[in-house]
């Protein structure tokens, strides 16, 4: 099903464009990457998105596969794998007793470009 | 191919035939004449019936077909007016004329059109390849998609079109080649790098240099688009080797290892972690390749273990282990299941009957046979691997399905859960239930899309073509809801033209003139027609159906002009909206609201469309004007107010403030030009200020922070080669030695430290708006970490003109890491660029205070503790709770903008415009 890309882009790139990639060598321990991480926790939950949040970063790290990578931003050149690491670690410390799914077990989201107006609509926040 | 004009409508041959309808006057037409001159009358009549053979296509676009229609009603008219047979020898003959024109540039439509579609093609092949293509390939071949563009901007004949389509076709193909290059490519970095990695001392280093000036040699072959000399000076690198044959071995593997690891790892991962009972065997074959190839160079041994593995991870195999993690693990007490299992083990085993699936459907025939068994089985699986489908289902789902699905599944879950299986009593009860409910989760986008629709064009929802779906759903008829989609969504699909044509015929209607009975008359019957085709299923047809008559010559005029008018519209109403963001000058934007609706009520209360269209192309032009006069004043305001903040002495910025006053009672005027001239000129005066507030700035970020690297690695001062290195070696423009490296994605710089600056400023104006104030010293805990105020605000600044350039990385280096193994870098072999970036990220950061080095009495007393540096709040309070055995009241610290730069992300460079859209944070 299609959810609208910008939506988790806006979380994720307090990750990818956060205070750690301006680390000499962030992806040397992911640690650095506590506190954006605790940023994104904070904002998607204010703004209600968190049930949004994990099923986007669960079904990205259990298929990342030619996606993942659209969430890189342009900051810091994040390889796939760099990219799972890090969903994965935030995952893990935001909902620490929440399994993450096993391949093909995700939902199926499809990451696609939408405005805010359509995706309201979709989820019935429209006002 | 965006920018592409239309070369039509401004063609001599056919402006000819519009500019003979104006200076005939043709609008006004003259009654048949009463019957005199025989010989006059027959001219006449022959005339009429030449003319009436004529239509103007609806292939041609729309300005040539206004064009044309006016010149057949010039032709009309004279042939009306005539009144000697003599003056029929030329009308008869520009007939002819008329109808060679339009055979003509109906031959031009349709080369246009093949020259579109190929030069598409060769834009999506490009892109579809760009980032496997090594430098040289890159730069060949973008260039000649540009200058394919180029040609095809200024083409006008079909002989033009002609050979735009041939050159488009020629760079498709090119393209190709240079994608079998780039793999090459990739294949050769990745053999010579595990081939020079077990060299040493001198030989290693010449084999480096030497690879390293094959790939320079090679460069310049594709830069010139000659691939194979590229390839042959890769593979000149063999002579390197003490045995050259090594190079084909290495190529050999490295091909083997790309392809395996595009097609088969992920599947191959799944199979050796699933339950499989022979999949340990293969556990470690990757493993060894990689050790026999990058660390023994034995290729040939490497290749046949990764063979083995793409062999062993076959699609059945694949299959089967998806297939056996549908056994709950309760099974195995089960003497049955284990003797099934064993079998199925014996019959899918790789080295022996290496059938999986034939295994697979021998265990589906054991599953049937043992129904109840499986029962337990399924409900597990269901919990377990349905539940992240389950909750983006019900995240999407709205009444009155949305309750079925959370009863239907917690009722399962809760029996699931007790243990409870019996197939009337327990959790199977609700199987085939779930099974329906998540069938809806494959039609949710089409939902979506016809709720979109009847959104958006609300009048469609009474041809009921939803009901039979709706009417499903709430009969709890899920199956059949599903099943209805299709149907339904397609006839949705067709309303948005069928209204959009049913509305113009309407307007039509509404303009004819009183005395255009006939007129009138069939236009009336084909609306009734049309609506009752589209109430009888077919809004397609009914929209076809329409458009034809309106595509009548009688009505063709009015019509296209309407159709203009739409078009025009829903432009400029953009355009206006984008414009009046940046101003915020209630003056100036009530003189904008004005003109603008003096153009809608021309259309919509005089029903002059032709008009209308003009006044609205006024106003076009208009904005062309308003708007960079609004995006400077956006960012001198921006300005002004940085330099306040940054504690610019008042007399100092005084001069600029007057400057710029004086530009503001222009814009109130409003008097644009002006107005845009002096904004310009305060802009530009105001760039020494700038540049020293933006370094203050960084400074101030800058110290003891990871902040403060904006305006040094993004800066106006940053030259492209600087740029360009960051990307292909890491090392940034601001490094202070020469092994320092920053590695970026995209390498970016503001054209001005006016852009920065404002930029700046603009978005703490905007932190501000959304309560982060970033001059705060303090922030306050309160034990939530989620409620506590915010500790990052970022921002994408739209400044709505060119502020910047930027490099894009596209294809990677390859490195060799630790073990030997190559692998993808931090810097880049190949890169875009691009300019004309109007947006820029700006994200601000809450810093805590050091954590001072002190002595305290815990954890035990006495404790030294060093200075330290929290990440954010709720580290600052961990740390100094441990400290202190209680949290700070307090947290000191400030806000630093950690990131400002430009965005590249989505930038299409052809069109100059950002093709993803507003990215939530968007100011203004």
């Amino acid at each position: 099903m299609k959810i609208r890309k910008e939506l988790i882009a806006g979380y994720t790139r307090l990750l990818t464009m956060g205070r750690a990639v301006n680390a000499p060598d962030p992806m040397a321990d992911l640690a650095q990457f506590d506190a954006d991480i605790r940023s994104m926790h904070k904002r998607a939950y204010k703004e209600g998105n968190l049930d949004w949040l994990r099923l986007a970063l669960d079904s990205l790290i259990a298929s990342p596969g030619g996606r993942i990578g659209q969430f890189a931003g342009q900051q810091y050149p994040f390889s796939d794998a760099e990219l799972q690491a890090l969903f994965r670690r935030a995952y893990g410390m935001i909902w620490p007793d929440q399994p993450l799914s096993e391949p093909g077990d995700q939902a199926d989201l499809d990451f696609v470009e939408m405005s805010a107006e359509d995706w309201d609509a979709f989820t019935g926040n429209a006002s | 191919m965006a920018n592409t004009p239309d070369p039509l409508a401004n063609n001599p041959a056919i402006r000819q035939w519009a500019e003979r309808f104006y200076s005939l006057k043709a609008w006004t037409m003259p009654d048949l004449p009463d019957p005199g001159d025989e010989d006059v009358d027959n001219r006449r009549k022959a005339a009429l019936t030449e003319l009436n053979k004529i239509t103007i296509p609806a292939a041609l676009s729309s300005g040539a077909r206004r064009s044309l229609a006016g010149g057949r009603k010039a032709l009309k008219k004279e042939i009306l007016s005539a009144d000697e047979a003599a003056a029929f020898d030329k009308i008869d003959s520009d007939i002819s004329d008329l109808a060679s024109q339009i055979a003509a540039q109906l031959d031009v439509a349709a080369a246009r059109d093949l020259a579109q579609s190929a030069l598409a093609a060769a834009e999506e092949k490009f892109a579809s390849v760009r980032d496997s293509l090594d430098q040289g390939a890159f730069t060949y071949v973008e260039g000649l998609i540009k200058s394919a563009q180029k040609t095809m901007a200024a083409a006008v004949t079909d002989k033009n079109f002609k050979a735009v389509e041939a050159t488009a076709k020629d760079i498709s193909a090119k393209a190709e080649d240079a994608c079998t290059y780039g793999i090459y490519f990739d294949t050769w970095t990745h053999a010579t790098l595990a081939l020079i990695n077990p060299m040493t001392g001198g030989t290693k280093d010449a084999a480096a240099a030497a690879r390293s000036t094959q790939m320079k040699t090679a460069a310049t072959h594709s830069k010139a688009g000659n691939f194979g000399a590229a390839k042959s000076a890769l593979e000149a690198w063999k002579t390197n080797l003490g045995d050259e044959d090594d190079l084909a071995e290495a190529l050999s593997f490295a091909a083997l290892m790309d392809g395996y690891m595009a097609n088969t790892h992920d599947r191959c991962a799944f199979i050796l972690a699933s339950s499989v009972p022979d999949a340990k065997d293969f556990r470690n074959h990757l493993k060894n390749a990689k050790t026999k190839a990058y660390k023994e160079q034995k290729f040939a041994e490497a290749k046949a273990l990764l063979q083995e593995l793409i062999d062993y991870s076959s699609k059945d195999r694949g299959k089967l282990a998806r297939y056996m993690r549908g056994f709950d693990g309760s099974l195995r007490a089960d003497e049955g299941f284990r003797n099934a299992l064993t079998a199925a083990d014996t019959k899918q085993k790789f080295k022996g009957a290496n059938d999986p699936a034939g295994a697979q459907a021998d265990l589906q025939v054991w599953e049937k046979a043992n129904r109840a068994l499986m029962r337990k089985s399924h409900s597990k699986q269901i919990v377990k691997a349905l539940e992240a489908k389950y909750n983006a289902l019900k995240q999407v789902l709205a009444e009155p399905e949305l309750s079925d699905l959370t009863t239907t599944w917690n009722a399962h879950k809760d029996l699931a859960d007790d243990d409870k299986f019996d197939k009337k009593t327990g959790a199977p009860r609700y199987h085939a239930k779930l099974s329906q409910l998540f069938q809806l989760e494959k039609v949710v986008d089409d939902r979506r899309e016809m709720a979109q629709i009847l959104a958006q064009f609300p009048a469609a929802a009474a041809y009921d073509f939803h009901k039979p779906v709706a009417d499903n759903i709430a009969a709890q008829k899920y199956p059949e809801a599903v099943s209805a989609v299709p149907a339904a969504l397609a006839l949705l699909r067709a309303m948005p033209g069928y209204l959009t044509t049913k509305k113009a015929a309407g307007d039509l209607l509404a303009v004819l003139p009183g005395d255009a009975d006939a007129l009138k008359s069939t236009l009336d019957d084909a609306i009734k027609a049309a609506e009752i085709t589209a109430r009888g299923g077919d809004p397609a047809k009914a929209a076809g159906d329409l458009q034809t008559v309106l595509d009548g010559t009688d009505f063709m005029d009015l019509v296209l002009a309407m159709a203009d008018y739409r078009g025009k519209l829903a432009k400029v109403e953009k355009e206006h909206a984008r414009t009046k963001k940046y101003l915020k000058l209630p003056a100036a934007e009530s003189k904008l609201d004005e003109a603008l609706q003096a153009a809608r009520d021309r259309a919509g209360k005089d029903k002059e469309y032709g008009d209308a269209f003009l006044m609205l192309d006024t106003h076009e032009k208009l904005l062309k004007t308003v708007k960079p006069m609004a995006t400077a004043r956006f960012q001198v305001q921006g300005i002004i107010a940085a330099l306040k903040r940054a504690g610019v002495a008042s007399k100092e910025l005084k001069p600029f403030e007057d400057k710029a006053a004086a530009a503001e009672a222009e814009a109130k005027k409003p008097d644009f030009d002006k107005a845009g001239t002096a904004f310009d000129q305060v802009r530009k005066d105001l760039e020494k200020l700038s540049t020293e507030a933006a370094e203050a700035y960084e400074m101030m970020d800058g110290v003891g922070s990871n902040a403060g690297h904006s305006l040094d690695r993004h800066g106006p001062d940053v030259s492209d080669e600087d740029l360009i290195t960051r990307l292909k070696t890491g090392k940034p423009p601001n490094a202070h030695s020469d092994d320092e490296r920053s590695y970026t994605g995209a390498s970016s710089k503001f054209h001005s430290p006016q852009d920065w600056l404002a930029g700046r400023e603009i978005a703490a104006e905007a932190a501000l708006a959304k309560g982060v104030d970033i001059t705060e010293t303090e922030m306050t805990f309160t034990g939530d970490p989620l409620t506590d105020p915010d500790e990052s605000a970022d921002f994408t600044v739209e400044h709505g003109r060119p502020i910047d350039k930027a490099y894009i990385g596209r294809k990677k280096h390859l490195r060799s890491d630790d073990s030997g193994e190559p692998i993808a870098d931090k810097t880049y072999e190949s890169f875009e660029e691009v300019e004309g970036l109007t947006r820029a990220y700006v994200n601000f950061i809450w810093e805590p205070e050091l954590l001072p080095a002190e002595t305290t009495a815990f954890p035990v007393d006495p404790t030294v503790h060093d200075e330290v540096k929290a990440q954010d709040n709720a580290d600052y309070v961990t740390k100094y709770t441990a400290r202190h055995n209680a949290p700070p009241a307090k947290i000191p610290g400030r806000w630093v903008m950690m990131q400002q730069y430009p965005v590249a992300d989505g930038w299409d460079n052809e069109t100059k415009t950002y093709t993803n859209g507003n990215p939530g944070n968007m100011i203004p």
